[in-house]
């Protein structure tokens, strides 16, 4: 099976905006008219984003992003499974970002002890609070490690940092299931 | 001149094979040799199956590959427990490349190596919790090798040779994260920095598979 | 939400007459195209609101599908099972996008469910 990357977070974290910073084509993406007052943003994604990377001899990698709204947390693990990685994009200006992490740790629970997973906080600068070391304690309380960055998905190298962090850890596992 | 060495394997699990490969991309370059794996058949050496039906070549130096509880072969010749080591296989190698024979070099490598070296062989380290900024410094070298420490203890050869970051660096961070308690180690050495053993090159292993064809696709190799 | 109450009434009524309509009918659920639940008529236990978050973000995929495979606009998309059908059918009122949902037991028949969901979805979009 094509390996995949999937971008899951709140809504407005970014997940669309990541996907269309790596992939090679235009993303295909499911969104529709918001009714839904307090996420400010006039169109949001209900099904999924999808995107993909060619690499030499035809493979592809496949990029997924999940709708971040909790009514579509059925379709979080759909899309999750048996990921090469995953992004759990923050958006620090939401009402309670600490939260909104907690969300994402409990329902993908049952998928994380496998995956190589990295946490993204975007909108840090004017949202400093909470702290990067409170979303690690958020993290450690759940039973999880994975590395925590400051990211804007408007830039390309940070979404290849989030990228890297996850490959390493894939690395690191294939070699510990090699051995 | 480098030698270029073969290394076969005969009777061996599929795993047990990938393994035989992931470790050649780790310790299969010295000063003295570049080993390879052997599919014409030849090769200067043969890891076989102690259970396996056929045959050992000839000239081919044979090391037997047998379980853990398996009795020793009566010819004396060079035996690996399972699973399969990492270390024990560089240190098969670099004893082969010295044309050292005695097949205790090879059943007890760490006998034969620096007592530090060895030790840091055994160690293995595995990261506890994210660092904070003022250890990762927004550095993304220092990023990426926290990252390969959260999901398994990992000694310093395998961190530099996943990483492609030289020994010295490895060893300076692992030192500062276990200055912090960041760190869980098991076997620790005193993390000495400078060790005589030698590095892989740079990022050998981040070379192949699928996941080094997406690192240099998208200009992360 | 932010989806007027003229549109919600007309959505209550319409969601009641498809399911008076059709014996085999289990609920009709109307969800706004961002997977809200609109109305909804039931005769048993549902969880409407994630049937609505469901049919949106499956109306969402099939117009994606649609437009890859250069079909044009998704009407409707069905839901085969061993139990029954889910029928849903894309609305268009005013500016708002809306999904008609209806799941019947086994034993319906799939072109008068069919048929009747269209009907229904007419009244919903006028």
């Amino acid at each position: 099976m094509e390996p995949k990357i999937v971008f899951t977070g709140p809504p407005g974290a970014g997940k669309t905006t990541a996907i269309a910073a790596l992939s090679d084509t235009p993303p295909v993406v499911t969104d529709v008219a918001n009714h839904d007052v307090a996420l400010g943003k006039a169109r949001t994604t209900v099904g999924m984003d999808f995107g993909t990377v060619a690499l030499e001899g035809g493979e592809q990698v496949r990029l997924f992003g999940t709708p971040g709204q909790e009514r579509f947390d059925f379709l979080w693990p759909i899309l999750v499974k048996d990921a090469l990685g995953l992004a759990i994009l923050i958006d620090n200006s939401r009402p309670d970002p600490l939260t909104d992490l907690r969300l994402f740790l409990k329902s993908l629970a049952p998928t994380l002890p496998k995956m190589a997973c990295v946490i993204g906080v975007g909108r840090l600068e004017g949202h400093a609070r909470p702290g990067i070391e409170q979303f690690v304690d958020v993290l450690a309380a759940a039973g999880w490690m994975f590395p925590v960055l400051p990211v804007d998905v408007r830039k390309r190298e940070d979404v290849l940092m989030m990228v890297e962090l996850m490959l390493a850890q894939a690395e690191a596992k294939n070699l510990g299931e090699s051995q | 001149m480098k030698q270029a060495l073969r290394v076969r394997t005969e009777g061996l699990r599929k795993a047990e094979e990938l393994s035989i490969s992931v470790f050649l991309r780790f310790v299969g370059q010295s000063e003295k040799a570049t080993w390879s794996l052997s599919h014409s058949g030849e090769a200067e050496l043969v890891l076989q199956a102690l259970d396996a039906p056929a045959a050992p070549a000839g000239a081919a130096r044979l090391v037997w590959v047998a379980d853990p509880d398996a009795p020793a072969p009566a010819d004396g010749k060079t035996l690996l427990r399972r699973p399969l080591q990492v270390e024990v296989f560089g240190a098969l190698l670099r004893g082969h490349e010295e044309g050292i024979a005695a097949a205790a070099q090879a059943i007890q490598p760490r006998a034969a190596v620096p007592r530090q070296a060895a030790a840091e062989m055994q160690a293995t380290y595995r990261l506890t919790r994210w660092p904070g900024d003022d250890l990762l410094q927004n550095q993304r070298q220092r990023k990426i090798l926290a990252s390969f420490l959260i999901s398994r203890p990992l000694s310093v050869a395998q961190l530099t040779a996943l990483s492609g970051v030289g020994r010295e660096a490895c060893t300076a961070f692992l030192r500062e994260l276990a200055d912090r308690q960041l760190l869980e180690s098991r076997n620790p050495p005193a993390l000495a920095a400078g060790e005589a053993a030698s590095a892989p090159p740079p990022a050998a292993l981040a070379a192949g598979g699928l996941i080094g064809r997406l690192r240099k696709r998208l200009g992360l190799a | 939400m932010n989806v007027d109450e003229r549109l919600k009434a007309l959505g209550r009524r319409v969601a009641e007459e498809l399911l008076e309509k059709l014996s085999e009918a289990r609920a009709v659920v109307v969800a706004t195209e961002d997977g809200f639940e609109l109305a909804f008529a039931t005769r048993e236990e549902l969880e409407a609101a994630r049937i609505a978050a469901m049919t949106s973000s499956i109306a969402a995929i099939c117009d994606s599908v649609s437009r890859e495979a250069g079909l044009g606009h998704t009407k409707s998309f069905v839901v085969e099972a061993s139990d029954g059908f889910m029928v849903m059918r894309g609305v268009q009122n005013g500016q708002v996008r809306l999904v008609l949902s209806t799941l019947t037991r086994n034993g319906a028949l799939l072109g008068m469910v069919m048929n009747a969901v269209g009907e229904s979805a007419r009244a919903l979009s006028a």
